[in-house]
């Protein structure tokens, strides 16, 4: 450094004290917003609860999928519907392949739980 | 972003601890507070996992600063609140993205704020500057030992009618004491640069504040 640089310095040196030692907060306002905002930022980083629905629903639609669809997945239910008639059921008679039941026991079958298996596949 | 300069949201005050006028902690202030990594990697990695009082850290940490920085090389209090608001909204932001083998995040947030403070400067007439960079008047003659507050005034105004990277230098130098090195990252240069612009700004300073060296106190050697 030149001499006339060091001069000057020197010469600057108590301006310069003057500027450090006057205090420079920022008013509470300001903090508050900054703060604020750091919240913000961080809240928008986080997944949101409709976000967590759409994942579980994504997973019924995959294992939707691998059963073939929603028509795979009504018909499955249909099975479990028309198993769950015959366990319970006191007039049906079960041959070979076939289900045979009375006129009574076809009229007290709620056939809704199945059809609206079939409404879910129309629904796709 | 949320509200601009003037229209903040508010805190209860009953949440600051005050030690004077003008001087404002935000708890939690120090390490004892706070769990886990203080380092300043370590609490942006707190912050962006979700802790919100490692925000309040790096808030109390380095918004002073920020705002000092601003407030000199603009001259506005109200335009320093934005660029600080700004600097640490784009702190908030790269959180989960911040990389140590970019530096301090003080030396981060003074090239932030430096490049704001400038492309906004840019932005004003020149005119705006200069009524900014006007002299208070005074008796022709007359020798008057100002107060160190004057003597703040006297320097800022003689500051703004500096290059702006001459400006930064010295402001970031014997304002903010920071290193060269520092200052070079900050100003994206080399430490010789920093040298020159600060040598550079020295005289210019000295020469523009020459006429009024009895009334600010200036000494010989």
């Amino acid at each position: 450094m030149r001499a006339d640089d060091k001069t000057i310095e020197a010469t600057l040196a108590p301006l310069f004290a003057a500027a450090r030692a006057e205090p420079s907060s920022p008013p509470l306002s300001l903090l508050s917003a900054i703060l604020a905002d750091a919240a913000e930022v961080g809240a928008a980083r986080q997944p949101s609860p409709p976000e967590r629905r759409r994942e579980r629903s994504a997973g019924v639609a995959t294992f939707a999928g691998v059963l073939g669809g929603w028509r795979g997945l009504a018909a499955l239910g249909a099975s479990a519907a028309v198993g769950l008639w015959i366990g319970f059921s006191a007039d049906l008679t079960v041959d070979g392949t076939s289900v045979q039941t009375g006129s009574a026991v076809a009229s007290a079958l709620d056939p809704d739980p199945v059809e609206d298996f079939f409404d879910l596949a129309s629904l796709e | 972003m949320t509200a601009r300069a003037g229209t903040f949201p508010r805190v209860p005050e009953s949440r600051w601890q005050t030690r004077s006028p003008g001087a404002v902690i935000v708890e939690p202030m120090t390490t004892q507070a706070a769990t886990g990594d203080d380092s300043e990697a370590g609490l942006l990695r707190r912050y962006a996992g979700g802790d919100q009082s490692a925000a309040r850290t790096l808030t109390a940490r380095h918004a002073p600063r920020v705002f000092g920085l601003a407030r000199r090389m603009l001259g506005d209090p109200a335009e320093a609140e934005d660029v600080t608001q700004e600097a640490m909204l784009r702190l908030w932001r790269i959180a989960p993205d911040w990389d140590p083998e970019r530096g301090s995040v003080g030396t981060w947030l003074y090239r932030v704020t430096s490049n704001l403070c400038i492309d906004r400067k840019r932005r004003w007439r020149e005119v705006t500057v200069e009524t900014v960079a006007e002299r208070p008047d005074e008796a022709p003659g007359a020798v008057v030992r100002l107060e160190a507050a004057d003597r703040t005034a006297a320097l800022d105004a003689a500051l703004a009618r500096l290059p702006d990277r001459q400006r930064l230098a010295l402001i970031l130098r014997h304002i903010e004491e920071q290193g060269n090195v520092e200052i070079a990252a900050v100003l994206d240069t080399s430490v010789e640069a920093v040298e020159s612009l600060l040598a550079r700004g020295r005289r210019a300073l000295a020469a523009d504040l020459a006429g009024r060296r009895s009334e600010l106190g200036f000494t010989d050697g």
